[in-house]
């Protein structure tokens, strides 16, 4: 390298700063919030709420109610809470204290929700947005085959997950794995941290990425309405992939470390 | 060394835990760790995980043996003249805000070759023995037309370049 500067950045990561949210104060989630103060405080924890298997109509009823009714630890349910409410909050050691099988349920509820939700309204709304075409068409079509490229590379990341990394993080849990080295288990589950903190990198590009050209660069050959909506949609997609991605990063992986520190490095 | 080409407050901590104590009550833009930390793999968890707070640069005499090299930033080595350090830097920590690209969209004719090469696919190597320059050319170039056009991704690229006609679109991969 001719100037001794290893700029990383440019190749393989973007940079994501916690950038403020406009919409968000920081009031913490409390044991003693009503859940209704707690959505209207930040409508965007709908979905996450919903995860935990809680559904609308809880009256005056706080979180700690909420979640006592619904058998949810109260404890994760605001710790979950607060990291997608305020960037900023960071209680590690705590989070490293979770049984990682409760994370991994809750990942495998979001994958759930990508797949089921996210990534299908995104492509009808895309296909509303082709339908709404006058005039050149083409550039449109552009648009179509990148978010079809993506959702497929979405979906394979998911897949991926689920079939390699969760299995390995359970794996570490059992007790009749005790005696394999750690080197064993990644090598049998096909798991790594550099690939697995890659592919988060590009997905959530991807989707930026996405965003810019519409609202930069393509013509506008469509109605603006639905084309408002599909962004929208995308804004609240991105946010959502940032906040999964710092889960893992944050719970998931600390507790992961924990857990593979009691192994032996070498077989 | 960075006290000399920065001018910011900085703060010197030792160790992870006077870190995690100072961040609990103050908010930072970058954070510089020395090669010195990243031997124990628990530290460097903790860096890892500082990402999402922070920009993080990892200080080296040999920025190849830093480990995990693609979960920092940058890399930086020690002994690096200062002045290609500041440019960086700034370029860094600005970044950020730009996330729509802020820098005067017009690519230069070269940019735009760089941009084609990209969208058709080649990789940095390929691009720099066909336009007759350096690999680290070609990556500083990248960086400039992503910092125009606020595009980061080789496909998203490709969509801005069939766009604007700069390649046809049966040529895409």
């Amino acid at each position: 390298m001719l100037f001794g500067i290893w700029d990383l950045e440019f190749e393989i990561k973007n940079i994501h700063l916690p950038e403020k949210k406009a919409y968000m104060s920081h009031t913490m989630i409390t044991p003693e919030m009503k859940m209704a103060d707690v959505i209207h405080m930040n409508y965007l924890l709908l979905p996450v709420i919903n995860r935990f298997g809680i559904e609308l109509g809880f009256g005056d009823q706080t979180v700690e109610q909420v979640c006592t009714r619904q058998g949810i630890n109260l404890s994760f349910f605001l710790d979950i809470t607060n990291t997608y409410h305020d960037e900023s909050y960071f209680p590690r050691e705590k989070m490293r204290s979770y049984p990682v099988e409760l994370m991994v349920d809750y990942l495998m509820r979001t994958h759930d929700y990508y797949r089921e939700k996210l990534l299908r309204e995104t492509e009808q709304m895309v296909e509303q947005l082709l339908a709404s075409c006058r005039g050149n068409c083409e550039n449109l079509g552009l648009i179509e085959d990148f978010y079809k490229k993506y959702k497929k590379e979405l979906e394979k990341h998911l897949q991926h997950e689920e079939e390699k990394f969760f299995p390995y993080v359970k794996a570490l849990t059992e007790t009749k794995n005790q005696e394999k080295s750690l080197q064993t288990l990644r090598e049998q589950y096909g798991f790594s941290y550099d690939a697995h903190s890659e592919e988060h990198e590009n997905v959530i590009a991807k989707m930026l990425d996405l965003k810019n050209i519409i609202i930069k660069y393509l013509p506008p050959t469509y109605d603006t309405a639905t084309c408002n909506n599909l962004l929208y949609w995308l804004f609240f997609f991105e946010e959502d992939l940032k906040d999964h991605e710092r889960l893992e990063d944050i719970i998931l992986l600390p507790a992961l470390q924990k857990l593979e520190s009691s192994f032996p490095q070498n077989p | 060394m960075i006290h000399d080409i920065v001018q910011a407050e900085i703060v010197y901590v030792d160790g992870t835990d006077e870190l995690n104590h100072y961040l609990e009550s103050n908010t930072v833009d970058g954070i510089f760790i020395d090669e010195a930390f990243l031997d124990k793999k628990d530290e460097r968890d903790l860096f890892f995980q500082l990402k999402h707070h922070a920009l993080t640069f990892a200080l080296a005499d040999d920025p190849q043996k830093v480990p995990a090299r693609n979960r920092f930033h940058a890399i930086i080595d020690k002994n690096a003249p200062k002045q290609l350090l500041v440019p960086l830097l700034e370029n860094h920590l600005s970044l950020d805000t730009e996330q729509t690209g802020t820098r005067g969209s017009i690519l230069s004719e070269r940019e735009t070759e760089v941009l084609k090469q990209v969208a058709l696919g080649y990789t940095n190597q390929e691009i720099a023995e066909q336009l007759y320059i350096s690999r680290h050319t070609v990556i500083s170039h990248r960086k400039n037309i992503t910092s125009k056009l606020g595009i980061k991704t080789v496909s998203g690229l490709t969509v801005y370049a069939v766009l604007n006609n700069l390649i046809p679109k049966d040529q895409i991969q």
